[in-house]
């Protein structure tokens, strides 16, 4: 039998047995609905779950230099910010209290930051400009605390006597995951200043681990004792758990629906199969081999489930839409995918016995 | 001499191990040109021996040739090419398909014998008006009477001009204007030189047959 001929036959087949084709139409649509909604719902929470893990704060390391060894040069902090997986490193000195410069030693304390590296690394710039070593910048809170109505003036040591005022050359919004630095004051620091803590910040959480390794070789202290390291690893390991659970349990879900799906497709085509056994009888006595008649049973419902995919994966797309989310065309594609070849798995058997039932008996007259 | 076109050597079967054995080690030629009557009382297997030569059943002992080449131990591919090719069938109920006009029913067997389905047309519509149906190859068998169905049936089983045609009580449900209609074809067929088998216990069919072989 040739191939178009075999395709022929499948459709005229299916046109003809409008109600089977319908019903496997109907359960491959089903299976795509339900597993597009479900497993889609669970791949989204999946995705969520995976961008709160890749927010900054998971991806931050911090070291201090806990006994004061000064190792934390520019030097070794633009290495480690030159670090592949290193989306930015940032040094910072020891905070010391800073008042209003007008007001003196009597005015509100702010916390005041010198900032070695990239500024723009800890801080975006809101008003103003990006200052000059010496000079700093003010949050909106500092400001209330300076009691300033415009980014203006000077701040100052609040122990007096300590050091020259830094002049205010603009405002700033504090980076994620550095947000303590909204309460207060960050200055630019001059080259030779070293720092006392720093913070790293890795391109993703996955390579948190790799980056905290690399970090710590560069510091290269013989004695842990050197350094309080505050590291993400944990949070990263928490974070491929939970992914790889969320991940399994989608798989676990997709699986059953196809599972139950195949299952009734199975119950309709071997229904079918028992109601038309004289037809296959019939095909049988005229010449049809059996590899003929289970691929054309297979094509069959084939075509039905092609049907019923496309129907199926369309209302997905639409439900899923409508829940606020973008369907995800891999995981819709894959899903309409796999219940075709559910459909064709659960097909073969009752298409098999069919071939292989006795014609005679079919065929003979009672 | 060439071989019959269907022979059968020793024949013996049985449904079931163990149940009823049928034949007793047959021997018979179908010779073509000839229409072969087999006949016997009811459950001698007359039926049953045609699905055998049809190669639709497996003998459990003995053999079936086609052609003078042994067929019975083949495999389902070329058993159901040999059905496709050189058998052609005609049931007690015509076994039509009742999503098929006359016509497509006629060329059906076409489908399974690679053959052009073009050239088939014409030959299907010539079969279909000598058997007298040839105004009915629009209607769909649900719209045709019983005797109209046989003849239907057997233009089908004609189209391929197999060299063996095998036809189990063709005549079982009609009357006695449609039974010497549908030998009147069948006879034909052997007279242009088919093999013709009928399994019948129809008087009318026997006196016409060349040959009986008596189960
Ligand atoms: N599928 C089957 N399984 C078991 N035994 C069967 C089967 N079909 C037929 N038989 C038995 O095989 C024997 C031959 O049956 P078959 O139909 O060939 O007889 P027949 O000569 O054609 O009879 P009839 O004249 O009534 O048509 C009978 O005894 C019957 O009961
Ligand atoms: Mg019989």
């Amino acid at each position: 039998m040739r191939l178009t001929q075999l395709l022929a036959e499948a459709w005229r087949s299916a046109w003809a047995a409008k109600v089977p084709t319908a019903l496997v139409a109907v359960l491959v649509a089903a299976m795509c609905v339900t597993t597009g909604l479900t497993a889609g719902r669970a791949a989204a929470a999946q995705a969520q779950v995976e961008a709160r893990m890749e927010e900054a704060g998971a991806r931050h390391l911090s070291v201090v230099d806990a006994r004061d060894n000064g190792f934390l040069t520019t030097d070794v902090i633009a290495q480690v910010a030159g670090l592949s997986n290193v989306e930015r490193a940032v040094g910072f000195s020891t905070a010391f209290d800073a008042v209003n410069a007008a007001i003196g030693p009597g005015g509100e304390r702010v916390p005041t930051w010198t900032v070695i590296g990239e500024l723009a690394d800890a801080v975006e710039l809101t008003w103003g400009r990006w200052p000059e070593p010496g000079e700093a910048l003010v949050s909106a809170v500092a400001m209330v605390a300076l009691g300033l109505e415009y980014p203006i003036g000077a701040v100052a040591h609040a122990t007096a006597g300590r050091g020259i005022s830094l002049p205010i050359v603009g405002t700033f919004t504090a980076r994620a995951p550095l947000t303590h630095l909204d309460s207060g004051v960050v200055v630019r620091a001059a080259t030779d200043v070293i720092a006392r803590r720093l913070d790293v910040v890795s391109a993703t959480a996955a390579a948190a681990p790799v980056t905290t390794t690399a970090t710590l070789a560069i510091l290269a202290r013989s004695d842990p004792n050197d350094l309080l390291v505050t590291s993400p690893a944990t949070l990263a390991q928490i974070q491929a758990d939970v992914l790889g659970d969320l991940a399994e349990h989608n798989q676990g879900l997709v699986l059953l629906t196809l599972a139950a799906g195949a299952l009734l497709v199975a119950v309709v085509t071997l229904a079918d199969v028992l109601v038309r056994r004289t037809e296959i009888g019939r095909r049988r006595a005229l010449g049809a081999p059996r590899w003929a008649l289970v691929s054309m049973l297979i094509a069959r419902a084939v075509i039905g489930g092609l049907l019923g995919a496309g129907i199926g994966t369309a209302v997905a797309i639409v439900a899923i839409y409508q829940t606020g989310q973008t369907p995800d065309p891999t995981f819709t594609a894959a899903t309409a995918v796999l219940a075709i070849i559910a459909t064709i798995v659960a097909t073969s058997l009752p298409a098999m016995m069919a071939a292989h039932q006795d014609p005679v008996r079919v065929l003979r007259t009672p | 001499m060439t071989a019959a076109p269907l022979a059968v050597r020793d024949l013996r079967f049985a449904y079931r191990r163990g149940a009823e054995e049928l034949f007793d080690g047959l021997d018979a030629n179908f010779p073509a040109g000839a229409v072969t009557a087999v006949t016997g009382s009811s459950g001698r297997g007359k039926s049953t021996l045609l699905y055998v030569a049809g190669l639709m059943l497996k003998p459990i002992g003995g053999q079936v040739l086609i052609e003078g080449q042994r067929a019975d131990d083949r495999p389902d591919v070329q058993r159901s090419w040999l059905r496709a090719t050189k058998l052609g069938f005609v049931f007690q109920d015509a076994v039509l398909d009742p999503t098929r006009t006359v016509l497509n029913s006629v060329i059906e067997p076409a489908l399974y014998g690679r053959a052009k389905r073009k050239r088939l047309v014409s030959r299907a519509q010539e079969l279909l008006d000598d058997l007298g149906v040839g105004q009915r190859s629009t209607h769909k068998p649900g719209q045709i009477s019983g005797g109209q169905a046989q003849r239907v049936a057997i233009a089908r089983a004609l189209l391929t001009s197999p060299p063996v045609i095998l036809a189990d009580e063709p005549t079982g449900n009609l009357d006695a204007e449609n039974t010497d209609l549908v030998l009147d074809a069948l006879h034909a067929a052997a007279a242009a030189g088919h093999t013709v088998v009928i399994a019948t216990h129809d008087p009318t069919v026997l006196n016409r047959a060349d040959r009986v072989v008596a189960l």
